[in-house]
């Protein structure tokens, strides 16, 4: 099956006053129709950047270099006017913060209709008929009624299902959710991921979610990709990368995660596992391996010289692979 | 944010530093005044009368005989002090105002900015010759005129910062750890609402600068025969045709003065407003 | 001296028409970790200030080791503020910009007069930073220069200034990221080990409630739902919306994730300004029946340690 998006050796740096902020170091990444990518990493590790960056969404002072193609298409480079044409009808993206995505003066059918009428010529009742019909796919009550309503008058929930409602506009075959359900409220989540998932069944949409939250990747994720200072630390199928997680990184992220159906009460619970330090400034990244400063498992003279590539995990599937030289200390 | 920093993103540009020169060179000569005037800034000359500027005399002298430049130099005292005092007036006065009605709010809000309202609605000139006609002429006046003119400003400036700055969460947490309001408002809330009202001073001080010219140019400010830029203006009006020098010079005193104060405002306020800062700073701070 | 540092009864918090708390009885045990956990616009917050008196409750009853801090005066305030201390959730927000961190932390001290003397209070400050594992000679720097996970151990090192023996913190994880809030996690946990603290721990987030705190109540539109032993609470929730809110929070491994029932609840919460009659929860609850419109829940218990106001275990009203 061939992919639907591949990101191929993506480098993405932002020109500042002092020296450039390498924010994304050659990520790699194939996403196939109907599957669902997870890109985790905390904040700063280039998994919001990387999305915008192939969707051409990045401001000028960013260097975009490498390849992403979509449907065999190259994304990189494009001109504005090719982008928004590929987007619309093959990329729909939501985001974190519905509020701010949505225009507070305009009417939800308004911006669903704009939508619209960015990939088809559509009449004013064709469009006020589709935008209804796509607010009902996405569990919207009483979608007549609400097509008149302004963003504020909606909850967060809402919001997010609208943002969803516009991407689904053109029908595409991609979605990118970046931190989509990360400002709402867990039972809310919990319905924002039923859509999703829905949608994704009944559409056979490729969807590539980023996400700090290990919990989320766990219950929908087929295929995970770590990011730590703008590379790919590790990635794996679900089952694997969660069960034997061969990055120090990946293992302390994990580790660092109370565990809210642990039976034991608080204080007889273990401490978090915690990395010390802080992720680095892309700007003035270590030598070697960025992550070995603080790296638990060891740091030795190779691992400030020389950058870990991703390589097979022994004893797991091929497609698991870590960026690390210790990958069998670490899942021992 | 610190002192060192501000001043170092502030004269990055030439404009702030050609600004800041100016000011200094200014304020020094009012310091030194009478050392610096060539002249005799209020010894009469018959003899030597509407001179044009000349070797002896740069900018000339006027209908009595008198060295413009020396009473150029001498005005550069009274018009600053005057602008200083009053300014300094309006901002003591309107800052606490502020500081109280944007604190305190309801009733203690609602009287003082009525109060200020009411003054803010009466053109600014009109009031400070109400306000010298009841005091009567005279430049200690003017500087008491001028000074309850600007304090409505200082006073919505001062209670808008403050209205935002009492929501911090790091106000609440001074509350919670047991501060009472003084100390709330003395060490958290004016040290964080100092930014406009310093870029307002600098531009007040314009302001306060050319009304001091103008008071004293219809006869209510300083009184002869001390040398102020707008009675100089005023003096020279009469004589435009025979001696341009006359006005030309303290006008131009008053100008570059006035220009000087609001491009040091301007620059003040693009280095304090924090979004500006960043984008001049180039990037975030990454601790 | 009593079991119970802190109880409201009957607090209630408008804000206009919203009814932020509205009727909550709650009591924190000495030397507990209590969670309050709910999520965005149920209240949680609003109680967490209530009890310190941050917010003014419009009626009910907080009582702090057996004073009145509803009816406290100034002074009396005074004093009490010395005995608690919060910690919040945004450290961008919580600490002065313009004041260096050495001064927020000693602030507290110059407030209540504590270790009087420069040399007395810089040494306490610098204690402080090294207890909450911060170098104590940063004091001079001010917070922009420092990450948001030392910020927040600015924050704690403030709050615990004035050796306070009650301790609200406010969503204290929440803008943190997930390796940094382990470390902060930790660092509470041990401090209250250390210093026998007392927490109330208002958080969004079930899991890290359920990793510090003994006893957990859930909030839902103002009113505390259910009430009990962290165990039993996540274990075997006895209210309709502790077990959807359980059973939403995602768990980080894929094959317990899939396996588990999930519930996922229909519609929006309603207007705290407008509260459903009867039952709050009976409009968006999947077991909802007759009685639930027109009887209003007390919470009763439901097995040992455990509290729910919910019909399902006999109908009650307010």
């Amino acid at each position: 099956m061939s992919a639907l998006l591949t990101v191929d050796d993506l480098h993405v740096a932002f020109r500042t006053r002092r020296r450039p902020a390498r924010v994304v170091n050659g990520l790699s990444f194939e996403l196939h129709p109907g599957r669902t990518l997870a890109v985790v990493g905390e904040s700063g590790s280039g998994k919001s950047v990387s999305s915008l960056a192939l969707l051409g969404l990045l401001p000028g002072t960013a260097d975009v270099r490498g390849s992403a193609t979509f449907d065999g298409a190259e994304l990189i480079g494009r001109s504005e006017e090719e982008l928004r044409r590929i987007r619309g009808a093959g990329i729909g993206v939501v985001f974190q913060d519905p509020m701010t995505s949505l225009n507070p003066v305009l009417t939800i059918e308004r911006q669903i209709g704009e939508a619209l009428r960015a990939h088809e010529k559509v009449s004013d009742d064709g469009v006020r008929s589709r935008a209804a019909e796509l607010l009902t796919e996405v569990g919207i009550p009483d979608a007549a009624g609400r097509l008149r309503a302004y963003p504020h008058q909606l909850s967060g929930g809402m919001r997010q299902r609208v943002m969803i409602a516009i991407a689904l506009a053109g029908n595409p075959k991609v979605l990118i959710a970046d931190e989509a359900t990360t400002a709402l409220d867990v039972t809310v989540q919990a319905q924002i991921l039923e859509l999703i998932e829905r949608l994704q069944d009944e559409h056979g949409m490729g969807v590539v979610w980023i996400t700090h939250d290990l919990g989320v990747v766990a219950g929908i994720a087929d295929h995970v990709v770590v990011m730590y200072a703008g590379r790919c630390v590790e990635e794996g199928a679900v089952g694997e990368l969660f069960g034997r997680p061969a990055h120090p990184y990946t293992r302390g992220l994990l580790g660092a995660l109370p565990v809210v159906d642990d039976p034991r009460p608080a204080r007889e619970r273990d401490e978090l596992v915690t990395m010390p330090g802080l992720p680095p400034d892309p700007a003035a990244l270590p030598p070697g391996c960025a992550f070995h400063p603080r790296c638990p498992v060891r740091a030795d003279a190779r691992c400030a010289t020389e950058p870990p590539q991703l390589a097979p995990v022994p004893g797991s599937a091929a497609e698991h692979r870590a960026a690390t030289f210790y990958a069998e200390e670490v899942a021992r | 944010m610190r002192a060192g920093e501000t001043l170092r993103l502030l004269f990055r540009g030439p404009t702030a530093i050609v600004a800041a020169a100016v000011l200094l060179v200014l304020i020094v000569t009012a310091f030194l005044g009478e050392q610096l005037a060539p002249h005799d800034a209020t010894g009469t000359d018959v003899s030597n009368r509407l001179q044009a500027p000349s070797a002896d005399h740069w900018f000339g002298t006027d209908e009595l005989g008198r060295d413009v430049l020396s009473r150029v130099i001498l005005g550069a005292e009274v018009s600053l002090r005057v602008g200083a005092v009053a300014v300094g007036i309006s901002l003591v006065a309107g800052v606490l105002i502020g500081l109280l009605a944007g604190y305190y709010g309801r009733w203690v809000d609602d009287v003082l900015m009525r109060l200020s309202d009411v003054l803010f609605a009466f053109p600014a000139m009109l009031m400070a010759i109400a306000v010298l006609a009841i005091l009567g002429p005279g430049s200690t006046n003017a500087m008491i005129a001028i000074g309850i003119v600007y304090t409505p400003i200082f006073a919505r400036i001062t209670r808008a910062s403050v209205l935002s700055v009492r929501e911090e969460v790091y106000v609440k947490a001074a509350r919670s750890a047991g501060a009472g309001d003084l100390r709330i408002i003395g060490r958290h809330v004016l040290p964080n609402v100092t930014a406009p009202i310093i870029v307002q001073t600098s531009i007040s001080l314009a302001f306060a600068i050319l009304s001091e010219a103008a008071l004293s140019f219809v006869g209510l400010g300083t009184q002869p025969p001390d040398p102020s830029w707008g009675r100089m203006l005023a003096e020279g009006r009469g004589f435009v045709e025979q001696a341009w020098w006359m006005a030309v010079f303290p006008g131009l005193a008053i100008f570059v003065t006035v220009l000087a104060f609001n491009v040091l405002g301007d620059a003040l306020r693009d280095v304090l407003d924090p979004r500006q800062r960043q984008a001049m700073a180039g990037t975030g701070v990454t601790a | 001296m009593s079991d119970v540092l802190v109880r409201a009864s009957g607090l209630q918090v408008r804000f206009g028409p919203v009814r932020a708390v509205d009727g909550v009885d709650l009591e924190v045990r000495r030397g507990e970790t209590l969670g309050l956990v709910g999520e965005s616009g149920c209240g949680k917050s609003t109680l967490g200030n209530a009890l310190l008196r941050l917010v003014e409750p419009t009626d009910g009853l907080v009582e702090f080791d057996g004073l009145d801090v509803t009816a406290a005066g100034r002074r009396e305030l005074r004093a009490l503020r010395r005995r608690t201390a919060m910690i919040f959730q945004d450290p961008y927000a919580s600490l002065d910009p313009r004041r260096t961190v050495a001064e927020s932390i000693g602030e507290p001290l110059a407030i209540h007069g504590l270790h009087k003397g420069r040399a007395a209070r810089r040494a306490r400050v610098g204690e402080l930073m090294e207890v909450v594992g911060l170098n104590p000679d940063h004091g001079a720097r001010y917070p922009h220069e420092f990450s948001g996970g030392q910020r927040q151990r600015v924050g704690i090192a403030r709050a615990l200034a004035g050796e306070p023996e009650f301790v609200v913190c406010d969503e204290p994880i929440a803008s943190l990221d997930v390796s940094v809030q382990a470390q902060v996690v930790n660092l509470l946990v041990r401090l209250q080990r250390e210093f026998g603290l007392t927490y109330l721990f208002v958080s969004h987030d079930l899991a890290a409630v359920r990793q510090v705190a003994d006893r957990v109540a859930v909030m839902y539109l103002g009113r505390v739902v259910e009430l009990g032993a962290g165990t039993s609470v996540s274990g075997t929730p006895a209210h309709p919306y502790t077990e959807a809110l359980v059973s939403a929070v995602p768990v980080p491994d894929p094959t317990r994730e899939r396996t588990r029932q999930r519930i996922v609840l229909s519609g929006d919460v309603p207007s705290p300004a407008d509260p459903p009659s009867g039952c709050r929860f009976r409009t968006r609850c999947p077991k909802a029946f007759e009685a639930c419109p027109d009887h209003d829940p007390v919470l009763q218990p439901t097995g040992p340690e455990q509290a729910a106001a919910c019909h399902l275990h006999g109908v009650t009203d307010r």
